[in-house]
């Protein structure tokens, strides 16, 4: 029967295999659950890069613009500048500032607001920007207007007119915002005038642009940068998994191959004495000791069981051969019992008749009879009982076949209905008392299979390949093939073994002598027994066990 | 026979070791990496009266802390012509990180903590407020709900004395005569009027500076229940609640100018320095108005005293120190500040450590051991209470104990414009030399500060 191949039918081998493979891909699947994590890692680094540069870059834009206040606050004639003022200060603050963004290539411009404003709300206003983006238009040169500031912007230099103070979240709003000067990063921050007597007095506001487009260019590269190091990396893991799982389950193989190799020897061999033939088992017994352990104490140990269980069996089942045919002649004398009885009641009388008078006439007939039926058991027995190992020769079974059904049928109660049909049978190899003694097995069982007014026959004829074929047959229940087939294999369930091993016995010897015995159920009901046994070789051979 | 079968207990705890040892070992060496840039110290204003104190404390070992100053703080030294300009209203209105710890003037503890630039000293734990005398500890605190939405005053420096101008009395004539120290002008006036007649040696009722007068003119400004600027810092002196006290306050001393303080003749006389507690040495004067840090001085003056005028002081207990006189009716008498506290620059306040090295600086600084030297050494009235109750000299607690721990004590900044302050005492000299009314002055100078749209 075949059976899905689930994994716990598989070998030994076979797991590990898989179990190893398994343990690889689990492993294989956690590496690459680091690649998130990497991602993570990685996108974590680039964000504190880019805080660390655009710090960076605020600290450098806060230092330049500190730096350009501390110049101006030495100009004191920025406390002089009035709107309307046209005096070379006011040209020597515009070429300052023109000067500082000019020259300076991370200034992007400047510009100088006086905290005063006008009633428009305007502010007197010094400024330059560089202004090198494509879409804006140069500025002819440095400037002197009344300029208005709005929204954020407005409210950054209102605080710093006020608290001289710079706000940074304002500041913060107006550099994330818009910008008409460009793009850059822009400054406010308040601008003092020093005076010996005065102190720092309050002027108004620097603004100050600084150029970012370096650190654009930083992050651009920097975002290159993790993108090629994460396909690179992504690739070098890939890879090395590829190399690593080719390489491990190589050598997995190998192991597991090497491991396994005599546990499978063994399995294997063992596994071939569900098939083997009784013939064979010198041959098994000899491969399951050839079966190399290389030396692993299990694979020993199961072998060692093994060979004592082989050397064992044959003895074990000659025993029992010899035992079943003990038991089964005792059963076949047993069962004639009442004939015996019957004949030894008769002899009194019998005896009698004899000493009044003549030695002739029906007792006479009578008691002849009843001697020569004893003679016939008795020779019936002697032959199966005296020699159960049996002479080997060129024979002619029919005499054994007849023995054994003369034996068998010996006390059968009259309503038993009994067949024979003996055809000249061809000359077989073999063991006359063997064959006698398989025969005598199947016809017992089948006696007992009997019901009381059955029927019990015998057909022997040549079979049509020139052997002999035999048929036994027996009325009663109808019987199943399985449970047919099971007579003839005892051992099957260890559960339910028959009290009979007759069958299996006969099969057995049929088998020792080349033959086989088959069991098919008879219609309407019963059993019948075939055993074939083959033609006679033209040179003759020593049985195989 | 029977295989005996493993034992979990020894084997199971063994194995679980080395898988433990197995999963741990490539966590060897995973920690953070060691901070490779070594702790920077903090750098502070050097002060050359500060740095004599911690010699001194690091040559008598008391304490690590002095002997490692210099390996844990890292003075700037000011060049002195540079001081005039204010050059840390440039750094720290530009948001320099340095200085990170600086040594203030109260004024200017006002005018950079009402803008921003100073770190909140209690909530953030650098300092505790209640260890200090609270007339200066207010002194020292503004208000930061513009910016931190904190209501009420912060402390933003931590002060390493108590320094204010206080009226200095001669103890020995007002109990010759049974008369209390003045707690009013009129008391005071009064008090003149009966001792001046009969103490021939005595020329002056009065003193006060001739030379930057507006330091002590402020605290009787403030006794007449004036201000010139607000606790915001605006100027509010043009409005008529502080204007009227400023010319009755002015009147009052313009009023005592001849019979109890000098004429405007006499004035120049007092110009040099020193000249005033000199003058109140030699038996001059009844009263004056000077710092507090005076009878420090005056103690040394007594204790040199050879050689000097008959009706020269002999002994320190002939000095009385009492609070400037209000206005009668006024609930406050006050000193002008003369104070200075070490504050934290904000902008310095990058990260925790710094915090910390501001902490232990000011510590430092400002500490018990400091301040009781300071008290010992110099005269000068310990801020810390602590220090103040292990005080041991006479001169140091009698200052304290009447004038600055007098309840209606109120000890105020003046305003730390300097403009303002000039042009003020261009006024102040106008009117107390003749050249003008106090009202004509005043309005003076309140048209030329208005030109200045800042104020």
């Amino acid at each position: 029967m075949n059976t899905p191949e689930t994994f716990i039918r598989y070998s030994l081998r076979n797991r590990l295999f898989v179990l190893a493979g398994a343990t690889f891909l689990l492993c294989a699947v956690v590496i690459l659950l680091f690649f998130p994590l990497l991602n993570l890692t990685l996108e974590g680094l680039q964000n504190r890069t880019i805080n660390s540069m655009q710090e960076a870059t605020e600290v450098e834009a806060t230092t330049i613009a500190r730096l350009l206040v501390l110049e101006f606050s030495s100009i004191k004639g920025l406390l002089q500048v009035t709107p309307a003022s046209n005096t070379e200060m006011d040209q020597w603050i515009k070429n300052l500032v023109w000067e500082k963004v000019t020259f300076n290539e991370i200034i992007e411009g400047v510009e100088l607001i006086q905290g005063q404003q006008d009633a428009q709300g305007r502010r007197l206003t010094y400024m330059f920007y560089r202004r090198e983006a494509p879409e804006l238009e140069p500025m002819a040169g440095p400037q002197k207007i009344m300029k208005s500031f709005q929204g954020m912007e407005q409210d950054l230099i209102n605080s710093i007119t006020s608290q001289q103070r710079v706000d940074n979240a304002i500041q913060g709003s107006v550099n994330r915002g818009p910008k008409e000067e460009g793009e850059m990063l822009l400054r406010y921050m308040p601008v003092h005038v020093l005076l010996a007597d005065e102190g720092a007095v309050f002027w108004g506001v620097a603004k100050i642009g600084i150029d970012t487009n370096r650190m654009r260019q930083l992050l651009f590269l920097q975002s290159q940068e993790q993108t090629n190091i994460r396909r690179d990396i992504w690739l070098e893991i890939i890879l090395s998994l590829l190399i690593s799982g080719v390489l491990a389950m190589s050598l997995i193989y190998f192991w597991v191959r090497h491991i396994t190799e005599p546990l499978r020897t063994l399995s294997v061999v063992t596994g071939a004495l569900q098939g083997a033939k009784p013939e064979e088992f010198d041959l098994w017994l000899e491969n399951l000791k050839r079966v190399d352990s290389q030396g692993q104490a299990e694979v020993v140990i199961i072998q060692q069981v093994l060979e004592r269980l082989g050397t064992a069996v044959p003895k074990l089942g000659q025993r029992l051969i010899d035992g079943e045919a003990q038991a089964c002649l005792g059963k076949v004398i047993a069962r004639g019992l009442p004939a015996f009885q019957a004949w030894q009641a008769q002899l009194p009388g019998l005896e009698q008749e004899l000493g009044d008078g003549g030695a002739t006439g029906p007792s006479h007939q009578t008691l002849t009879l009843m001697r020569a039926r004893l003679d016939t058991v008795f020779d019936d027995l002697s032959h199966l009982w005296s020699d159960p190992q049996g002479e080997w020769d060129r024979i002619d079974v029919t005499p054994g076949l007849q023995r054994a059904w003369r034996l068998a049928t010996l006390g059968l109660p009259a309503e038993v209905t009994a067949q024979q049909e003996f055809a000249a049978l061809p000359p077989v190899w073999g063991s006359a008392a063997k064959l006698s003694l398989a025969v005598l097995y199947l016809l017992t069982f089948a006696v007992d299979l009997l019901p009381p007014a059955g029927e019990l026959g015998i057909k022997a004829e040549p079979s049509p390949a020139g052997g002999v074929r035999l048929a036994v047959w027996v009325s009663g229940n109808p019987r199943s093939p399985l449970e047919c087939q099971e007579w003839l294999n005892p051992f099957g369930d260890p559960g339910r073994i028959q009290g009979s091993l007759g069958p299996p016995l006969a099969a057995a010897i049929a088998s020792q002598h080349g033959g086989s015995l088959t069991v098919a159920p008879r219609e309407p009901g019963g059993a019948v027994f075939s055993l074939e046994l083959p033609p006679l070789a033209e040179e003759p051979h020593e049985p195989v066990i | 026979m029977i295989t005996p079968r493993l034992r979990p207990k020894i084997t199971v705890p063994r194995l679980t070791r080395m898988v433990w040892a197995l999963l741990l070992l490539p966590l060897l060496g995973c920690g953070p990496s060691p901070d490779a840039s070594p702790p920077r110290a903090i750098t502070f204003t050097f002060d050359a009266p500060s740095r004599e104190l911690i010699r001194l404390l690091a040559e008598k070992g008391t304490s690590a802390a002095y002997k490692d100053f210099d390996r844990n703080f890292k003075g700037i030294q000011v060049p002195e012509s540079l001081l005039p300009y204010e050059p840390f209203v440039l750094g720290l209105s530009t948001e320099s990180k340095i200085p990170a710890v600086l040594l203030l003037d109260a004024p200017w503890v006002q005018r950079y903590g009402v803008a921003g630039w100073l770190f909140e000293l209690e909530r953030t734990q650098v300092f505790d407020r209640s260890e200090l005398v609270p007339a200066v500890a207010e002194a020292f605190s503004v208000s930061l709900a513009h910016i931190t939405g904190w209501k009420g005053k912060q402390l933003v420096a931590v002060p390493t004395n108590i320094k204010g101008n206080i009226l200095f009395y001669r103890r020995d004539i007002l109990k010759r005569y049974n008369l209390a120290p003045p707690r009013t002008w009129e008391e005071l006036r009064a008090i003149c009027r009966k001792v001046l007649p009969q103490e021939k040696s005595l020329k002056y009722g009065l003193l006060i500076h001739s030379t930057n007068t507006l330091n002590d003119f402020y605290p009787i400004l403030w006794g007449f229940g004036g201000r010139v600027n607000n606790d915001a810092g605006q100027f509010v002196l043009p409005q008529k609640n502080n204007a009227d006290p400023f010319v009755a306050a002015l009147r009052e001393l313009i009023a005592m100018q001849g019979s109890i303080m000098p004429g405007p003749g006499a004035l120049p006389q007092f110009d040099p320095g020193g000249s005033l507690r000199q003058a109140f040495y030699q038996g001059q004067t009844l009263f004056m108005i000077n710092w507090s840090t005076r009878l420090k001085d005056l103690s040394d003056l007594i204790a040199k005293g050879q050689g000097q005028p008959p009706g020269s002081l002999t002994g320190v207990s002939q000095v009385g120190v009492v609070p400037i006189p209000a206005q009668a009716g006024h609930p406050h008498r006050y000193s002008n500040i003369g104070s200075f506290g070490w504050a934290v620059n904000r902008f310095s306040v990058t990260d925790p450590v710094v915090i910390e090295h501001a902490k232990q600086f000011i510590g430092v600084v400002a500490g018990e051991q400091f301040q009781l030297l300071a008290a010992e050494t110099m005269g000068q009235v310990p801020a810390l209470i602590r220090a103040l109750e292990k005080v041991t000299n006479k001169e140091v607690l009698q200052v304290y104990h009447d004038t600055f721990a007098q309840k209606d004590m109120v000890m105020r900044p003046r305003p730390h414009s300097r403009r303002i302050n000039n042009v003020l005492e261009k006024a102040l000299d106008a009117a107390l030399f003749g050249r003008q009314t106090p009202e004509a002055a005043l309005a003076g100078a309140i048209a030329e500060l208005k030109k200045d749209q800042t104020f």
